[in-house]
């Protein structure tokens, strides 16, 4: 198979793993990542390190149905959105426009239909 | 076509359908097994809010420029910000832009703060606030 046929598996397969491993931080040290929590989303009931780790559960979660190719196109937007949030208020920042880089190669990956190795390609309707 | 039976009923399904059912249930487990896994991993005593408890311990004091030299390694770092000394050995090893950019500023009166609003600008302020274990304000006065 050509490589070109296969760039997007490779997009998918990468922005998982980047999203796998950030995910992962999160869950290992929620405390370093505190400071990017919004002061209006911190209360007594759900602390910074609470939205952290939750924040970590949605990216494990949608990174191993992106590597995974299932609900792919629902997996990337939700992901590209919730990048673009990030990097949107830090765009003056190098980290938010790599962020923003980011945030278009998984948009990418929902504007592609899910290739042949995708499980929403078994799945799909005959 | 499938057939499945249900409270003594056979319901005909379509294979789409019933093939759609089998990703849910996949996804479900998958869901099911992450927060399972993040459960288990962050059972059992964490290191939350150590920073800020930190913080909010003990009393404020004044640190002269004299102490403030002393701790100026990666084993005892001190920096200030914007009039306030602040201990960073903690954080130092998780600076995700690497150890060797905060360890030339431990120790420095001013050449932290010029480094981190160079760098960052004012977008990791309230980060560096969490991270950062107040220590006290700089003595200015007394310094010099």
């Amino acid at each position: 198979m050509k490589l070109s046929k296969r760039s997007t598996q490779i997009l998918r397969y990468t922005l998982g793993a980047v999203f796998l491993y950030f995910g992962l931080r999160q869950i290992i040290n929620p405390d370093m990542w505190t400071g990017f929590v919004p002061n209006f989303l911190t209360g007594a009931t759900i602390t910074a390190n609470n939205w952290v780790i939750m924040n970590g559960i949605l990216e494990i979660t949608l990174s191993i149905f992106l590597i995974l190719g299932l609900y792919t196109r629902f997996a990337s937007l939700i992901l590209s959105l919730h990048l673009l949030l990030i990097a949107l208020p830090m765009i003056e920042d190098p980290s938010g426009v790599r962020d923003f880089g980011l945030t278009v190669a998984t948009f990418i990956v929902f504007l592609n239909s899910p290739d042949r190795t995708c499980l929403d390609w078994k799945f799909r309707k005959k | 076509m499938k057939y499945i039976s249900y409270n003594k009923k056979v319901y005909k399904i379509k294979t789409s359908q019933y093939k759609m059912n089998k990703r849910l249930l996949l996804a479900t487990l998958i869901i099911v097994l992450v927060i399972g896994v993040v459960i288990l991993i962050r059972v059992g005593p964490t290191e939350s809010g150590k920073s800020i408890e930190s913080q909010t311990e003990g009393s404020i004091k004044m640190v002269s420029a004299s102490e403030l030299s002393q701790h100026n390694s990666k084993e005892d770092c001190w920096v200030v910000f914007e009039g306030k000394v602040y201990d960073l050995t903690d954080f130092i090893p998780r600076h995700p832009g690497g150890e060797d950019k905060i360890i030339p500023q431990c120790g420095s009166p001013t050449k932290f703060e010029q480094a981190f609003l160079g760098q960052h600008g004012r977008s990791k302020v309230d980060f560096f606030m969490k991270v950062g274990v107040l220590i006290g304000d700089l003595d200015v006065v007394g310094s010099y």
